[in-house]
């Protein structure tokens, strides 16, 4: 196979990298003449990433086959990212079976890193539709987990009509977020039907410490005991999407 | 024991959270875990953890203490308890019990100098599970509410077998057998996570639970289940100890790839152990198991621990009675993790 792509800001693409890493060590990253796509679930079951970067927001974009898979250890690929300066732009390049980074700055670097194997199913995007939709900076969501953290390894989201509320609580004490777009802290806020759902801490802030670099805006979306979705714009275009399955009262 | 796959499945082995188990039933090898508990819950001297009469404490200890958290975490616990050894497993077992002789000795001897760091190592390698700790174990369990199931043979092929038969999400031991066994998932760390002292060192670790999965064991080296068994008794499981000499794992990887079928094996290499390779082969591949188990959780019979722990074996009341609460308020306010294959 051939493929070549360069996308104008080598950090961007290392946090973008780091983001996916926190749902998957590996995976493969499908590209075909429109977008480069990811769609992978955590070993768990309980998270899932969906990443789609259209062809338009690379400098370059060139593919030979109608369709190719590139399998990468993230480890590996971020230890080279975190090589990259400001300013630095990266170019990946596919041929046969060699896979070459260049960090293109003042200097061009070029680093080859070994293509895996990854034998990996098909997902469906799961089936959910939200009532509560929410837009807001990602920093200030961010904070809200971080607070949680404290308190719990749970957090629950509570949509009401012209109010979201963060809310953690445990034997340690309790903590209760309000977010209003009267108040400033949402950008957007729509509630079809108020809605409650509980989700897992450790998974939540993993992702959101990841992927606040990515975009400074995080569309929040939920129902009663659904997954919530998290999606972040990814400058220059593509989306950054998480699902994550709520904790249910057993 | 067991075979030793750390090499083999280092690349594929994923570190967890507790947490990340909630709400799956895990299925534990007891024997592995009394072990730990035997060998780990001591005083600095080596000394087990014993009751009024005498009588070591240090596996209930373990149990309780343990299994209460797994519990608190919201994971579905079980435990699978050895039938008899398969008879080819005597030279194995034999050798063991010299072992744990030989650490005997060296116990006493450690004693008698005065070094606490080495009689305690010793300690622990001479731990002896006996039929009445077993049998303490399982009232325990019962009391508790815990399910756990008596296998025909090897524990850890049972509880492979209620992983392919979907009752469970995963095994859980410190041995890799299961592996071979064909379990799904293997849970390793479970009994020991959490922090950790280094033996013959004043340093400690923190220890996470590790999820091996089988599919992408076998997929990343390209094996068939058969092939691993291949591989394991190359390197050496419980049949034949030490396995070939001259091969590790790399070697043995190599080779059962080449070679693909057991006879074409034996051919080649020089076998030095009585039992045959084929026959380990029979015990991975075609395990005594049963389907004749149940797996139920119940509330926890307080009173019944209470009098069994504090009252027979002077367990802290205070302790104990903690551990009740956290129970109980674990199983109230859980809330469930769910996967998203229920959305899919």
């Amino acid at each position: 196979m051939s493929v070549r792509f360069e996308f104008q800001d080598a950090r961007d693409w290392r946090y973008l990298m780091e983001s996916l890493n926190a749902i998957v060590d590996e995976a493969s990253f499908i590209m075909d003449r429109e977008a480069l796509k990811l769609r992978a679930l955590d070993p768990s079951r309980i998270a899932m990433v969906d990443l789609h970067v259209p062809r338009e927001a690379f400098n370059t974009y060139e593919i030979e086959e109608s369709q190719v898979k590139i399998g990468v250890n993230f480890d590996d690929l971020i230890k080279v990212l975190r090589r990259a300066k400001a300013e630095d732009k990266i170019i990946f390049e596919i041929e046969g079976r060699r896979f070459r980074i260049i960090l293109a700055g003042k200097a061009e670097r070029v680093f080859s890193l070994p293509l895996i194997d990854i034998v990996g199913e098909e997902l469906p995007t799961p089936k959910v539709s939200f009532d509560v939709i929410a837009k807001m900076l990602s920093d200030t969501l961010r904070d809200s987990l971080k607070d949680a953290e404290m308190i719990s390894d749970t957090v629950r989201f509570v949509g009401e009509e012209n109010v979201l509320r963060i809310i953690a609580k445990s034997d340690k004490g309790e903590l209760e977020a309000k977010f209003s777009p009267e108040g400033g802290s949402l950008i957007e806020y729509d509630v079809r039907h108020p809605s409650a759902a509980s989700y897992s801490l450790s998974y939540l802030d993993d992702i959101v410490s990841r992927a606040y670099r990515v975009s400074e805006i995080v569309t929040v979306e939920f129902s009663t005991n659904k997954p919530l979705s998290l999606s972040f714009e990814i400058a220059g275009g593509g989306t950054l999407r998480y699902y994550l399955a709520p904790r249910l009262e057993a | 024991m067991g075979v030793n796959l750390r090499e083999l499945v280092a690349p594929v082995k994923l570190e967890l959270e507790l947490e990340q188990l909630a709400g799956k039933v895990i299925v534990l090898d007891a024997y592995n875990a009394l072990y730990q508990f035997l060998a780990t819950i001591r005083q600095p001297d080596g000394t087990p953890l014993i009751d009024a009469l005498g009588r070591v404490t240090s596996h209930l200890n373990g149990l309780f203490y343990r299994t209460v958290n797994l519990l608190e975490k919201g994971l579905k616990v079980a435990y699978v308890f050895d039938g008899k050894p398969p008879e080819l497993k005597a030279a194995e077992l034999e050798r063991r019990a010299k072992w744990r002789e030989e650490a005997e000795r060296k116990y006493v001897e450690a004693l008698e100098r005065g070094d606490l760091e080495e009689a305690r190592l010793y300690a622990q390698q001479a731990s002896r599970l006996s039929s009445s700790m077993v049998e303490d174990a399982k009232r325990l369990l019962s009391l508790m509410g815990v399910p756990w199931v008596q296998a025909p043979a090897d524990g850890e092929a049972q509880a492979a077998f209620m992983t392919v038969r979907n009752d469970a999400w995963a095994t859980a031991s410190q041995d890799y057998d299961s592996l071979l066994y064909g379990s799904t998932r293997l849970v390793r760390n479970l009994t020991i996570t959490g922090r950790r002292k280094l033996p013959r060192k004043d340093e400690y670790i923190e220890v996470k639970p590790e999820l091996i999965e089988l599919d992408k064991l076998l997929k990343g080296y390209g094996l068939s289940r058969e092939q691993l068994v291949y591989v394991a008794i190359l390197i050496g499981t419980d049949f034949n100890p030490g396995g070939v000499k001259g091969i590790g794992p790399k070697k043995a990887l190599k080779m059962v790839k080449e070679l693909s079928t057991l006879a074409d094996i034996e051919k080649i290499v020089e076998w030095s152990f009585p039992v045959k390779p084929h026959e380990i082969a029979k015990v991975f591949l075609e395990p005594e198991v049963t389907e004749d188990y149940q797996l139920e959780w119940r509330a926890p019979d307080k009173d019944g621990i209470i009098e069994f722990l504090c009252d027979e074996h002077q367990f802290s009341r205070e302790r104990v009675g903690n551990a009740l609460e956290r129970i109980e308020k674990a199983s109230k306010a859980l809330t469930k993790q769910s996967t998203l294959e229920s959305w899919f």
